[in-house]
């Protein structure tokens, strides 16, 4: 009897210890490990098209980003008196703690951190073939040039504020490290712009080796060789290497691939998700209750809409153009006020806009520009003219032989072109110009060139 | 070596001598007659009854008996002693001997007094023994409680009779020549104290057998008939040591700290979705612990807008029979790594052998809010903002165009309140045969919110069914479903909306708030939903096999789920769905557990003097849980709102699952019931950390020593017990959340494209471990005239390897990581004072509980501190509480300017507008969120029929910081109301006030401001219940039926330390963002 009952027990425990391994072992189901995801091509794909879907978060070009170099530039006015977003950097109030761009900061490093791992686990994707892995890498490296550019657009003063580049930057992420690493130090503005240009000629070499990986979507909502090097003819005029502006500008504008929307295209080319003939690179909205930039500029969502456009702005436009009041722009009263709200992002859910990123409509403005610089007025003129006579067919060429002029006109014509595309205060910054805000209610309207508000500082929240 | 070879030897022995049944050997020389006693009790099943005083007399007796009946060994064992003896049933009942010799007195004038010896219901006692006071008479009643004695004529007329009977008073009766006698014998509580259910797996002990630190609540002192909707909310001030705290929400989770709280505080950053350790305690049901509902672990989809239900709310609380808190790691470590913060083991009503006995309840009532905040009224708030707008730069004009309506007055709270209702009904029925007993009980609740468009409803069963299937094989079944249903629309944003709008159109549409983009609170009544349904199903089947006397196996397995479905709908016609024209939401919720324990019982003892009782067991759980969403937009037709009427349809289901396997065991050793030692552990693997630190071993040791009994010790006379403990040992807690430990990528399936994205969730940690709880405990128990009783115990709690989120750079591509990182020590003292101030006809019990509790952070590793929110003031630092609150001193406004000035770290007083605002470097400590002292003092009176019970928890030395999005700076005034504080505001130079100049754009806000923290000291009127039961002798003509009726008035008011100026707000009003409700039920009980 007492053999049976220990017999019974000995069993009885050791059947329940030896199960006990593959019971304590649990794989997550909503969440895939890091070394799991890049196993297979299926896998990397997706943590590539997160990347894509991350510059679409509000912090970014959903909204805080897109909106800040506007709203400081002077473009937005707000159409209500509350809950009104991006308001600290509207007046100029950011610091280390409560710094309303703190939430781009933290996606933006997080994109980074998600580019770097693909770049590292780029040989564990067993089923790719050579031109897969490069068309992952290529992405990876133009995400990585963008995302660090943008960031050191908001976060730092501009490549020329010191005749050496050796003022403070923004961090500089080309490989993982531990989540534990210290604050540290931020880098230089000259090896910031290293990093993107060398992110962004990397791109350029794989481009020409690599195919299509994604099922769905346009192929201009992805990056693209023209699309790295549309960026990097940005980043080009950031930094004032009027040369390379004009060789990358020249060889996209003469491809053909991008030709300029014609004057009665233009408005339609706001609406819906058309992918825009003068696009290089949009960023892509699925059908989507997720938000869109059209919550915020669109008066007949009346808790978020609140981005009308400043008197500044609606008065450069001449009557006759295209992009003026009267037809980019729609206006709604509000509290017996008229508000105008730009066409650019009219749409929400599941007409949310796509947003154009890169269009060859900059990069006429950006070589308009270099030619000017280079004194070369005539060429840069001739751009300037392209686009001033796209918006309104009647209008007279702009002359003028004085190089100031012809630059001040570029730049004013890039605010007629390019509002609402988060470049206003930007161009500001890199051209050394004050802020002039007249049609605004703040402590800050205006100040004069240098000012420590032209970069924000970084965030630092403990 | 030697150790193991004695208990062996032991465990041989006893088995062997366990085999010969009702036989009985007895051999030796000068055998006292306690350990006789014992020596029978052992061999045999019988059990004895007898005075401890009788045994005073006897002598050692020699014996050399083999295998004798029990008739034959208690013949050689009482033979030559003062010391008479019955058999009845299994029972032996000692009486003095010299009673016989009474009987044997002449008969001749005697007188025969018979009579018969119920409990309070009516229940006839067998073997109450009957003695008279100055005679040597003896008696005891028979099966159906019936006596009969012989009397001298001088006894029945001036005689006294004793009738005893353990568990029960005693009573005294003057016979007074009465020739028949009804006793009725009341359930002495104290005794029945005795027994305490010290956790799941070893079951019920003798009080001074508990070497842990164990607070008990009976289903009486939990005091069900409070219109409460869940146990947890009534277990307030009922323990020493137990802080709860309120919500004035129904049927959502409550916060419970047993001293103190035992993980880090959350400090919630935006965007920071990772869990911390839990606080809450592990609350286990007849051996089933209860799933906890948490967020954290499934995917993005579910992170807004689902709102959970309070899973312990599945418990009916008149199915409570009792609840045990362990709190100290004796107690407490036999639960290892879900132990850190306390367990709460609660056990239900099980049925009796006996007449079925059916309880039907009602009660009924309704409730009011009480200590609302009083907001400006239309006229005054159009002042208020005009007065902002002129000293913002408007234009007089644009100022009061921008004010709105000068004319208008909506008082939206009252529009969107009530009176609300109270109605419970409960039945139960319950009894069943020696083998087999039952108990079924149902009940139903509805409580409404005194907030329209919230209410609550439930339907609680739940059945037991002991049985004995054969001599040795014992069965426990318990199965108890609940439905719930609850409306929880909320308007709390209806309060403070803007006053000088309406509430409808001319038209009879309502209202919109068309640049507020806030929704009309009656629309939202009217058009929208949030209702949740669901059940919840909680059932164990235990089954026990006696091998030997002292050796058993036990086996329990046990499920716990919880389904809930909760549908939101947010109308197109109002502010809420209008953009998604009509927005549709349901989460389907479903989570389940199951536990399976197995083991080994073994209680050995040595002579009288050594007792052991031994648990052994093995372990294994799973807990997984399925979420499942669909959502939709654009509503073809307003009235048609589910998914299928949707445009647009999306949807999404996540699950986790956890496992984890134990071992556990403990041992008790009892040397002449005296001292007690218990020694616990348990190892626990599991699947939620890395793979190298997945397993933990936790063991506590315990020591009490009962002084009274020892002879060398002489207390004084009033003392009747006096009781040291001591232990130290560790438990853990595991509960942070599945798969913390990886590095993890999220998935968004309608990402990019509309295609499928991913990316990194969470920071890869492989050094993440488990957090240990290091409790030491001294307790002391005095027991004085059999009246008071005292238990006083001082703690310590060191909680290491802490986990929390730490913020880490952003720029290393996360802003937080988990990481074990804090050591913490919550330390203090628990009193508990128990007074029978009179008992009689009157009553008077009274309850004191003292928990004072001291929280401190030792040590945040390479970390100075870490902090929350710039708006919630939290913070983890070195050397203050987890509850700190970080801030700045306010000092007034300045009279000049009417701005804030502040007291600035240097101590020197700054304007606002110099004070460095950042919290990290500017802030300084505000106070503690943790109360120093907290618990309650219940009176509970009773004379005759009628009862009274009286609870006040008090609470003192805690802060809240209140939400200062009511009384700010003006910066809120445009777009909601504010508190009626803002008529003090400054206006010109000269004023004095703490309310600055109001202005919406050239105030710079200080949200962690001292001027809203608030002392939460409060003592809290928070029950009383009158009730009256019909006197016996109405329930004997009734045929046994008993009546109570009774009223109860809930939540009556406070008293606190901090006054509110008078027309103004403060602690009263603030405390609660909603008001909380004042309850007034009345019910009835029968009992047949």
């Amino acid at each position: 009897m007492k053999r049976i009952i220990y017999i019974v027990l000995v069993v009885f425990i050791s059947t329940h210890i030896s199960g006990c391994k593959k019971f304590l072992y649990q794989e997550p189901s909503n969440n895939i490990s890091i070394s799991d995801i890049f196993k297979d091509l299926e896998g990397a794909r997706t943590t590539l098209a997160g990347s894509y879907e991350q510059l679409k978060s509000v912090s970014y070009y959903l909204k805080d980003f897109s909106a800040y170099a506007e709203l400081t530039a002077g473009n937005i006015k707000y159409s209500k008196l509350s809950n009104r977003a991006l308001l600290s950097s509207y007046d100029f109030n950011n610091d280390a703690t409560l710094n309303d761009m703190e939430p781009f900061f933290r996606t933006a490093y997080n994109i980074i951190y998600n580019t770097n791992t693909i770049i590292a686990n780029i040989n564990n994707v067993a089923d790719a073939s050579a031109s897969q892995k490069n068309k992952l890498l290529a992405d990876a490296y133009s995400l990585r040039a963008l995302v660090h550019f943008d960031l050191n657009r908001v976060f730092a003063q501009s490549f020329a504020f010191t005749a050496d580049g050796g003022h403070p930057a923004v961090f500089i992420k080309n490989r993982i490290t531990s989540v534990l690493t210290p604050f540290g130090t931020p880098a230089t503005s000259t090896a910031v712009f290293n990093q993107v240009k060398s992110d962004l000629d990397s791109a350029i070499l794989l481009y020409p080796n690599s195919v299509n990986i994604f099922t769905v979507g346009n192929d201009k909502t992805y990056f693209s060789l023209d699309a790295a090097r549309a960026l990097k003819s940005r980043v080009a005029l950031y930094s004032n290497d009027w040369p390379t502006v004009i060789t990358l500008c020249t060889e996209i504008i003469g491809s053909n691939r991008y030709p300029l929307l014609s004057n009665g295209a233009y408005v339609n080319s706001w609406r819906g998700k058309n992918i825009s003939s003068e696009s290089i690179f949009e960023i892509g909205f699925g059908n989507s209750i997720a938000g869109s930039l059209g919550d915020y500029y669109n008066p007949a969502n009346n808790f978020y809409g609140q981005f009308a456009t400043s008197n500044d702005l609606l008065n450069l436009f001449g009557p006759g153009d295209v992009r003026g009041a009267n037809s980019m722009f729609v206006s709604a009263s509000i509290n017996a006020t008229t508000f105008y709200f730009t066409k650019k992002y009219q749409g929400m859910n599941d007409s949310a806009n796509n947003i154009k990123v890169l269009r060859s409509s900059e990069l006429y403005l950006n070589r308009a520009e270099a030619y000017a610089e280079s004194n070369n007025l005539a060429a840069a003129l001739a751009d300037l003219n392209v686009i001033r006579k796209r918006a309104n067919p009647a209008a007279t060429d702009f002359l003028s032989t004085e190089q100031q002029i012809v630059i001040n006109e570029i730049l004013a014509e890039r605010r007629r072109e390019l509002c609402f595309e988060a470049h206003g205060f930007f161009d500001l910054s890199r051209k050394k110009r004050d802020l002039v805000r007249t049609d605004c209610v703040s402590a800050a309207c205006s100040f004069i060139y240098p000012d420590s508000r032209y970069a924000i500082i970084i965030p630092r929240v403990n | 070596m030697m150790r193991t070879a004695f208990f062996l030897t032991v465990f041989l022995i006893l088995i062997g001598m366990g085999s010969s049944a009702q036989r009985v050997t007895l051999k030796g020389e000068n055998i006292s007659m306690e350990e006789g006693i014992a020596a029978i009790k052992q061999q045999t099943n019988y059990s004895f009854f007898y005075d401890v005083s009788l045994l005073k007399n006897t002598k050692p007796v020699t014996i050399n008996l083999q295998n004798a009946t029990i008739e034959e060994a208690l013949k050689v064992l009482f033979s030559n002693q003062p010391i008479g003896y019955r058999i009845e049933s299994s029972v032996i009942v000692l009486t003095p001997k010299k009673a016989t010799v009474s009987t044997a007195r002449p008969a001749i004038n005697d007188v025969v007094l018979k009579g018969r010896v119920v409990n309070d219901n009516n229940e006839p006692l067998q073997g109450a023994v009957l003695t008279l006071i100055g005679a040597p008479l003896v008696g005891s009643t028979d099966s159906r409680g019936q006596f009969e004695l012989k009397l001298t004529p001088d006894q029945a007329s001036r005689g006294t009779l004793v009738v005893t009977f353990v568990g029960y008073k005693k009573a005294e009766l003057r016979i007074s020549k009465r020739t028949e006698l009804l006793v009725e014998l009341m359930k002495d509580e104290q005794m029945l104290d005795n027994f305490i259910i010290t956790n799941s797996y070893a079951g019920a002990k003798r009080k001074e057998e508990v070497v842990g630190s164990i607070s008990t609540v009976s289903n009486e002192e939990l005091q069900v008939i409070r219109p409460i909707e869940s146990f947890d909310k009534m277990l307030e001030g009922l323990a020493a040591g137990v802080q709860v705290e309120q919500s004035t929400e129904l049927g959502t989770p409550v916060k419970i700290n047993i001293r103190g709280q035992n993980a880090l505080s959350a400090l919630n950053r935006t965007n920071v979705t990772q869990l911390t350790t839990s606080s809450q305690p592990l609350f286990v049901v007849d051996g089933v612990p209860i799933t906890e509902q948490r967020k954290g672990d499934e995917s993005i989809a579910f992170l807004n807008n689902e709102e959970l239900l309070n899973p312990i709310a599945g418990l009916n609380p008149d199915d409570i029979e009792s609840i045990s808190i362990l709190k100290d790691a004796a107690a407490a470590s036999i639960y290892g790594a879900n132990a850190s913060n306390g367990v709460i083991i609660i056990t239900t009503k099980k049925g009796k052998a006996g007449k079925t006995r059916l309880n039907v309840g009602y009660s009924n009532g309704w409730a009011q809010s009480i200590n609302k905040i009083k907001w400006l009224n239309g006229f005054d708030y159009h002042g208020l903002v005009k007065e902002m707008y002129l000293n913002d730069g408007r234009s007089p004009l644009d100022a009061e165009l921008l004010a709105g309506a000068n004319n208008i007055n909506t008082p939206w709270f009252e529009l969107v309140n009530r009176y609300s209702t109270f109605t419970n009904v409960d039945i139960d029925v319950s009894g069943g045969t020696d083998k087999t007993s039952f108990r079924l009980s149902g009940s139903y609740l509805k409580q409404e919110a005194i907030q329209k468009g919230n209410d609550y409803e439930k339907v609680y069963a739940r059945l037991r069914i002991d049985h004995q299937l054969a001599n040795k094989f014992k069965m426990t079944v318990s199965m108890a479903p609940t439905i719930t249903k609850k409306n929880a629309l909320n308007v709390y944003a209806a309060v403070p909306i803007i006053p000088n709008a309406p509430s409808f159109n001319a038209d009879g549409s309502f209202y919109k708030f068309a640049t507020l983009g806030v929704p009309n609170p009656l629309a939202i009544l009217d058009q929208n939903t949030n209702l949740h349904s669901g059940g919840s199903f909680n059932g164990n089947i235990r089954l026990e096999y006696t091998l030997r006397r002292n050796l058993s196996l036990a086996t329990t397995f046990g499920i716990d789920g919880l389904q809930n479905k909760l549908n939101l709908f947010d109308s197109p016609l109002n502010a809420t769905g209008e953009s998604k024209n009509g927005f549709a939401q349901i989460f389907d919720r479903t989570s389940f557990s199951w536990i399976s324990s197995s083991q080994v019982n073994w209680s050995p003892q040595v002579k009288q003097i050594h007792k052991f009782d031994v648990i052994a067991g093995f372990e294994a759980r799973q807990e997984s849980t399925n979420l499942l969403k669909g959502s939709g937009t654009g509503f073809t037709y307003y009235r048609l709102n589910e998914l299928s009427n949707a445009s647009r349809q999306s949807s999404a289901s996540s699950s986790q699952q956890s496992t984890a396997a134990s071992i556990y065991g403990q041992a008790g050793y009892n040397f002449k019931s005296k001292i007690f030692s218990t020694l616990s552990g348990r190892y626990d693997a599991a699947s939620i950390f890395g793979t190298d630190v997945n397993a933990t071993v936790n063991a506590a040791v315990g020591l009490g020593w009962i002084i009274s009994k020892e002879d060398f010790f002489t207390l004084p006379n009033w003392v009747d017990m006096l009781r040291l403990r001591v232990s130290y040992g560790t438990t853990g807690n595991s509960r942070i959340g599945s798969y913390q430990a990886r590095g993890l990528y999220g998935f968004n399936n309608t990402g990019y494209n509309g295609g499928t994205s991913s990316f990194p969730s969470s920071a890869p940690n492989p050094d993440l471990g488990w957090e240990k709880n290091y409790k030491s405990n001294v307790g002391i128990d005095i027991g004085i005239k059999k009246r008071f009783n005292i238990t006083l115990e001082f703690y310590q709690n060191i909680l290491d390897d802490a986990i929390t989120p730490i913020p880490v750079p952003a720029q290393n591509g996360f802003i937080s990581v988990l990481a074990n990182i804090g050591k913490m020590r919550n330390a203090g003292m628990d009193l508990s004072l128990n007074a029978q101030v009179f008992d009689g006809d009157f009553k008077w019990r009274t309850v004191l509980n003292v928990g004072y509790n001291k929280n401190k952070i030792i040590a945040i590793k390479n970390k100075a501190s870490l902090f929350g929110a710039s708006t919630e003031g939290t913070v983890l630092r070195e050397g203050v509480s987890t509850g700190a609150i970080w801030g700045f001193e306010f000092a007034g406004v300045d009279p000049a300017t009417g701005r804030e000035l502040y007291i600035d770290k240097t101590g020197k007083k700054v304007s606002v507008f110099d004070l460095d605002r950042n919290i990290a470097t500017g802030g300084k400590y505000l106070g503690d969120r943790l109360p120093k002292a907290q618990g309650a003092f219940i009176n509970s009176f009773s004379y005759k029929a009628i009862s009274l019970t009286v609870t006040m928890p008090y609470s003192f030395g805690s802060k809240i910081l209140i939400d200062n999005s009511s009384e700010n700076n003006g910066r809120n005034l445009s777009n909601r109301n504010q508190s009626i504080n803002l008529l003090d505001r400054w206006q010109k130079p000269g004023d004095v006030t703490n309310i600055p100049l109001l202005s919406a754009s050239t105030n710079p806000l200080v949200y962690t401001s001292s001027k809203y923290v608030y002392d939460n000291t409060f003592i809290q009127l928070s029950n009383v219940s009158v009730s009256y039961t019909l006197p016996k002798k109405y329930t004997t003509r009734l045929k046994g039926i008993g009546i109570t009726v009774y009223g109860n008035a809930n939540n009556i008011g406070y008293w606190y330390k901090q006054k509110s100026a008078e027309g103004r707000n403060g602690i009263k009003e603030y405390r609660f963002n909603f008001p909380q409700a004042q309850t007034f039920t009345w019910g009835t009980r029968i009992s047949i």
